[in-house]
């Protein structure tokens, strides 16, 4: 039923896919009688970009929401970069600060400026001086392309502004992976580019993406992997070319002829 | 499977096992609340054991760190004390309990108890009524009554309820003229400062006859509405309920009364020489404490209802208006069936201010509950037990008004549908 | 469109301004008199205002006997607090103009309203209040409110401000710390139980001073401890909401006074008693009444603000938690730097509304016979030569009550206007 073998894709990026960085087996979760993941198993290697896609309720944001420890998985196991995610404080410490996180919501700090938001992790946990901090604030915001918003609140700016600020937040930390749950989702769709383009470039830089996203666009384009999750279970994954001209389960199916 | 990237730990076996269960999320939570709950325990074991200590007067020190003396210690409330007889007396009843300064200090609680329960009761409904009224006034388009209600509410919010009653008490009904050169309110009722007199209904033979004639009255009256209503809703044509059903229980009630020989005796008060004579009087304590207790619940009452009408939508306002409907209907149909929900929460809070603040009758000389109370500590020495029994007490009047207030938000929560 | 529809704007005829009698007019014409029914409520209204304004003021500048009020301002504002121990008091009071005075500049916006009604409100207190020593002092305390003004005049937008700011901060706890907290720690706590004002005996702290410390020393404690028992009645461990649900449900169940008597009574046997750990003493104190009186508004007004707090965590998104956790930010630090700063926020006017509750409240201290405020109003009619002047002491008090209380209520509007989003 799961495919967990490694897919080799052809890269159009610059380097090929590195070691497995996250080994998923059959993991489980319930929210009281409810299964939400009923046993998922799948590897992601360093530097390949993942995207789920599936119907709402099939788990794809509490998947990825497992592997931060922002939900605590209650059956298989979660080993990412070597680390296994279980109760011990000290390795969820460890993997926190190599996984960095995208909200759908943004999830920004209101009381906060921008360079308070992304610099205050960096000041109480990374210990950095404040000067320290701030020059790695604007290196990152003009990463992601809005330097000269750096003193102001989040409620002044619009929502892909604030997306982009919660995705140098992330950055910030330095992490290894990078998980996005449904980062345009809440966008007005005039905003929505800027923030793929983003992704795009991170993607092109190297780093390990999970993305959960509706926009088949950037999984046509960027992915190297999708994977199509449905009532908790990993229902088929292949290359974005062998998945949307050739599904082979019936879901995927149905699934794709709903949405495109 | 890379390689761990976490460096190697050094440690020696033992400590290393420590620092994983240390580490443990779980193990950590159960840990924490052990902690804190011995925490908890020992403080309390430790007054606790302070209080029986002092209270009998032998030295006591914690064990197992200290040599122990005596017996493991216990809470002995003795409440023998209650059935002793109280010796001081109180004026004022409610709902006819009769005390003598011969009954035990339970009855004396007791007396107490039903005072507070009686000024609880006249001063939430009075205090609704006016918070309604000023509430409604504030929102008034005319400017000038709504500044007067916002002078009220300024005025009244900012004081502390204690400085208002003791001005009603000291400064307004004790300053009554004497009995002798009593305000004359057309004969009927007079006012100095022995109290207020007011005349006295009292039933008389056939009394009870008609009482049962007026709950067959109010029995028929919500008949008629119901069933003028429903007709109401199948036709269309207005068949007025309200009016017909108070109609049709004035009726009842009414014919009932006069064929029964009118079973009510007025007594009308007369003035003597030291109190009156007749009647009902009510003294220039129950008063004080009345109105000040009023006003200043009133006053937060009002910004309550205010907020609650400001906080519907304007839209709602909009729609009924476009609808055709009339300021009253508006009002009757939409806006305050939406408000009664915002309302009741805070609402009940300060219905339990109220009946919390009523134990400041001691202020004025008032003997309700806390005051009882108050004597029964100065005079029997049991502190422990009788703010334990008072506590109690304010705690089953609080629970008893949420209990209320909570099943009419319900239904009413129900009914709207919000 | 017709043409003679299309007006720019300079074409469109301007109002005739109104000469002011017409406006006056109009405005009374629609305010007042809209309708009948609302012309009978004017007119009622007015009837029943006059006739309230010609008693009132009959009573307060023809029958009233004022003179136990000018005779008595120093029972009224120290109670029997002994004079030559005054300096205590003045020293306390430079401290806080000295730190308020700071806090403003550095925290404050920069309209003139506020010092105009200061200003204002500083005329009648003169006039009315001050003669001899107390007006000096009062005068070299003003003075040090605006030195230290314009002695941060240059830090607030400097690089310095945040360091100045938890500077500022920090002296706030000190002074408060330095003036409340018992200068010895056993094994007693007497005669006046509190750092500067130690050496004079509790009983003798009096009038609107007494109030002062109280209101103070009780919003000071119970604030923080409010925001514990909130967060813990929000925890996660059962154990601690337990008991942070049970006793904020039985605190607020029952009555200030009751608590007051409870602590007085009761706390004050378990204190008494020697009882020690280890072989270190832990209590057998003997506790002044304003200790007692203290504890038992602090034990109170917590619980009040405890729930208020728990509204303004409910207020606070679960996601900012949830960010704060994948950054790495341990449970405090997300707390004290996320969710705290949102939630107080939130819940500013409840707050200050429960602060001026505690003020007001510090009236009931009557009953432990301390003589704040309000007992001075009770007990100075029962002098010679003023008996029977209830209502002016009453009325003097209530003034003075008033002021208070409606100035932490305008202020706290301007806080909020000052914490809103996009300013600090």
């Amino acid at each position: 039923m799961t495919d967990d073998t490694v897919i080799e894709a052809p890269s159009t990026k610059d380097h090929k896919l590195g070691n497995e960085i996250i080994v998923c087996r059959d993991v489980k979760k319930w929210f009281g009688d409810f299964q939400a993941l009923c046993g998922i198993s799948t590897t992601v290697r360093e530097r390949e970009v993942v995207v789920i896609i599936g119907p709402s309720g099939s788990g794809k944001s509490t998947f990825l929401r497992t592997l931060n420890r922002l939900e605590p998985h209650d059956e298989g196991t979660i080993i990412i970069d070597g680390v296994e995610l279980n109760n011990d404080l000290r390795n969820v410490e460890k993997i926190r600060s190599e996984v960095g996180i995208v909200f759908q919501q943004f999830n920004l700090f209101p009381h906060l400026t921008i360079e308070r938001n992304i610099s205050l992790a960096l000041t109480h946990v990374r210990h950095l001086k404040k000067s320290a901090a701030k020059e790695l604030v604007v290196s990152l915001l003009e990463r992601v392309g809005i330097p000269e918003q750096i003193d102001k609140y989040p409620a002044q700016l619009s929502g892909g502004q604030q997306q982009r600020v919660a995705i140098a937040r992330a950055l910030a930390m330095q992490p290894k992976i990078m998980l996005f749950d449904e980062p345009t989702s809440a966008l007005d769709p005039e905003m929505i580019k800027e923030v793929l383009d983003v992704m795009h470039e991170l993607a092109e830089s190297g780093m390990t993406m999970v993305v959960v996203t509706h926009e088949m666009g950037f999984a046509k384009g960027v992915a190297d992997r999708i994977m199509f999750m449905d009532e908790g279970l990993i229902v088929e994954q292949g290359t974005p070319a062998e998945f949307f001209e050739a599904p082979k389960e019936d879901r995927t199916k149905l699934f794709l002829s709903q949405i495109l | 499977m890379t390689a761990s990237s976490r460096p190697e730990q050094r440690l020696p076996g033992a400590a290393a096992l420590l620092l994983t269960i240390l580490s443990d999320e779980r193990f950590r939570r159960y840990l924490f609340q052990a902690i804190f709950a011995a925490v908890v325990l020992v403080f309390g074991y430790v007054l606790i054991a302070n209080i029986q200590a002092e209270l009998e007067g032998i030295g006591l020190e914690i064990f197992p760190f200290v040599n122990t003396k005596g017996s493991f210690p216990f809470i002995d409330i003795s409440s023998d004390f209650l059935g002793q007889r109280a010796g001081f007396s109180i004026d004022q009843r409610s709902f006819g309990f009769d005390y003598t300064a011969n009954d035990s200090y339970f009855r004396a609680f007791l007396t107490g108890l039903l005072n507070t329960i009686q000024v609880s009761m006249i001063g939430i409904v009075i205090a609704t009524v006016l918070g309604v009224v000023v509430g409604v006034s504030r929102l008034s388009s005319n400017w000038l009554v709504s500044h007067v209600a916002m002078l009220y509410v300024e005025t009244f919010r900012n004081i502390p309820l204690v400085v208002q009653l003791i001005f009603w008490y000291v400064a307004v009904f004790l300053k009554a003229p004497k009995i002798g050169d009593s305000l004359d309110f057309f004969g009927i009722a007079f006012l100095s400062v022995r109290g207020l007199a007011l005349p006295e209904a009292h039933g008389t033979s056939g009394f009870g006859t008609w009482a049962i004639f007026v709950l067959l009255a109010i029995g028929a009256a919500i008949a008629v509405r119901y069933w003028l209503t429903r007709r109401q809703d199948e036709t269309g044509r207005p068949s007025y309920p309200w009016w017909s059903a108070a109609g049709t229980f004035v009726a009842i009630a009414g014919v009932s009364f006069l064929i029964l020989g009118t079973p009510m005796d007025i007594d009308s008060p007369e003035v003597g020489q030291f109190r009156y004579a007749g009647g009902m009087t009510i003294k220039p304590e129950f008063t004080a404490l009345v109105f000040g207790l009023t006003i200043y619940t009133a006053s937060f009452i009002a910004e309550i209802v205010r907020g609650s009408v400001l906080a519907i939508p304007k839209g709602q306002t909009e729609a009924a208006e476009a609808l055709g409907f009339s300021g009253s209907q508006r009002l009757r149909l939409v806006i305050l069936p939406q408000a009664m929900a915002i309302i009741i929460p805070p609402l009940t809070n300060q219905y339990l201010n109220l009946t919390k603040n009523s134990s400041l009758a001691v202020a004025v000389a008032y003997k309700d509950l806390f005051d009882v109370g108050n004597v029964t500590i100065n005079q029997a020495g049991q502190a422990v037990p009788m703010v334990a029994l008072l506590m109690a007490a304010y705690l089953s009047l609080s629970l008893t008004i949420s209990a209320i207030m909570n099943t009419i938000y319900g239904r009413l929560k129900w009914r709207s549908a919000r | 469109m017709e043409v003679s529809q299309i007006m720019t704007a300079a074409s469109r005829p301007i109002a005739p301004s109104l000469p002011p009698h017409v406006v006056a007019y109009r405005w009374t014409r629609a305010n007042l008199f809209s309708s009948p029914g609302n012309a009978v409520l004017t007119f009622v209204t007015v009837v029943i205002l006059g006739f309230a304004a010609y008693q009132g003021s009959s009573f307060v500048f023809a029958t009233a006997e004022w003179e136990i009020v000018e005779t008595n301002r120093g029972l009224f504002f120290t109670g029997r607090f002994p004079r030559d121990e005054f300096w205590r008091i003045w020293i306390a009071l430079h401290g806080i103009a000295a730190l308020s005075g700071l806090s403003w500049r550095l925290w404050g916006s920069l309209n003139l309203r506020l010092p105009l009604i200061f200003a204002a409100a500083c005329v009648p207190l003169y006039i009315l209040m001050l003669e001899g020593w107390p007006l000096l002092w009062t005068s070299t305390c003003i003075a040090t409110f605006g030195a230290a003004y314009f002695a941060a005049w240059p830090i607030r937008f400097s690089r310095f401000s945040e360091t100045a700011r938890n500077v500022t901060v920090g002296l706030w706890i000190l002074g408060f710390a330095a003036a409340m907290l018992p200068t010895a720690l056993y094994p007693s706590f007497l005669p006046g139980q509190g750092g500067l004002f130690s050496h004079v005996p509790d009983r003798q702290w009096g009038g609107l001073f007494l109030t002062m410390v109280l209101a103070g020393v009780g919003i000071g404690v119970a604030f923080p401890l409010g925001i514990l028992l909130a967060v813990g009645r929000a925890s996660t461990f059962p154990v601690i909401r337990i008991f942070c649900v049970a006793y904020i449900e039985l605190i607020r169940a029952v009555t200030l006074v009751t608590i007051l008597f409870m602590s007085f009574f009761i706390l004050r046997l378990a204190v008494r008693h020697e009882t020690s750990v280890l072989g270190i003493p832990i209590t057998g104190y003997e506790v002044s009444v304003v200790f007692m009186a203290m504890l038992g508004l602090i034990l109170f007004s917590a619980a009040y603000i405890a729930e208020i707090v728990r509204g303004g965590l409910q207020a606070v998104p679960r996601g900012q938690v949830e960010a704060g956790q994948a950054l790495g930010l341990g449970g405090v630090q997300v707390l004290a730097l996320i969710v705290l700063p949102q939630a107080l926020r939130a819940v500013i006017p409840a707050l200050v509304s429960q602060f001026i509750s505690l003020f007001k409240d510090t009236s009931l201290v009557f009953i432990l016979a301390l003589t704040d405020l309000l007992a001075i109003a009770r007990i100075a009619p029962a002098q010679p030569g003023f008996i029977g002047d209830h209502a002016e002491a009453l009325i003097f008090v209530a003034l003075i009550y008033w002021v208070v209380a409606f100035s932490m209520s305008r202020a706290s509007q301007q806080l909020e206007r000052n914490l809103g989003v996009g300013e600090r």
